[in-house]
């Protein structure tokens, strides 16, 4: 299969029918929306089980995919893997918390400068559990999935002055947590 | 925290959470349209859910056919038929009489 087809023209050829058309669309989507899905959820388990879902929804609904259709099939597919975790996060509880499945010795106190890359992470993790819904998906789509703010405000369905407006208050926020978190182990070292 | 900092976090984070999909998570997601030939193969407990709605059509048209042959059997000689057969034969010789008399 032509390598430059558009994930557009595949889910028309998916909803026809074509289970060579739908490989190549999980091949090369299934990775990005997983990495998605678990640092939304922060569990892995239930990540794969969403991703499941998402493309059992992309088979059932290939067959009404409009040609015509403005929006685009990876903003359609944020938007039903975001729903999905939303509905996850409200009946899951993560497994594993992220700082023990890094490893992380929480009384193990280190200047900044000496922190792990584990260490960093765990410490966004718990900032990121904090965060308002929003925030978080909005801090989460242009910052760690890397999509421009057009691309983020149209998958949460906002203005772009809106969702730059989520991405001042998701960092400063965050930057709150972090320095408060700081703190706190610092008061709790020195005592 | 100043922005450059968290920028560090936020980037730590991400190289942290960019893990690749189990292959299992792979063959399950592929498997969904198999209900087809490939998804037998790879999973043969896909055959069980495939052939079950057949299955259980047959199943209840067989227990309907035992059913009525038995039923049917048991009935023996109805003296209704008799009735019919006779008011049947009076319908013939009534029409017959009908076409002489044009």
């Amino acid at each position: 299969m032509n390598i430059n087809i558009t994930d557009e023209q595949l889910m028309i050829r998916i909803g026809g029918g074509d289970s060579t058309a739908y490989k190549v669309l999980v091949e090369r989507h299934l990775r990005p929306y997983h990495v998605f899905a678990t640092r939304v959820i922060q569990d892995r388990a239930g990540a794969e089980d969403i991703m499941q879902e998402a493309f059992v929804r992309v088979w059932k609904n290939a067959s009404k995919w409009d040609q015509g259709r403005k929006t685009r099939f990876t903003t359609w597919f944020y938007r039903v893997v975001m729903n999905l975790c939303i509905d996850a996060k409200r009946k899951y509880k993560p497994a594993v918390d992220l700082a023990e499945a890094y490893d992380v010795q929480s009384d193990e106190i280190q200047p900044d400068a000496h922190l792990s890359e584990k260490q960093m992470a765990a410490e966004i993790e718990q900032a990121l559990k904090h965060l308002p819904d929003r925030q978080r998906m909005a801090m989460t789509l242009c910052y760690l999935q890397g999509l421009g703010n057009k691309e983020a405000a149209d998958i949460l369905g906002v203005t772009t002055s809106a969702m730059e407006s989520l991405l001042v208050r998701g960092r400063k926020k965050m930057a709150e947590l972090l320095s408060a978190h700081k703190k706190a182990f610092i008061e709790e070292t020195t005592r | 925290m100043n922005d450059e900092k968290l920028d560090i976090y936020l980037r730590a984070y991400q190289a942290q959470t960019d893990i690749n999909p189990s292959a299992r998570l792979m063959a399950n997601i592929l498997a969904v349209p198999g209900m087809g030939q490939a998804g037998v193969i790879a999973f043969p407990w896909n055959l069980f859910d495939l052939m079950m709605p057949k299955a259980v059509g047959w199943a209840l048209t067989c227990v309907l056919g035992i059913y009525l042959g038995f039923y049917s059997a048991e009935q023996g000689h109805n003296p209704l038929d008799e009735e019919f057969y006779l008011y049947d034969q009076a319908q013939v010789l009534l029409s017959e009489d009908m076409e002489d008399s044009f």
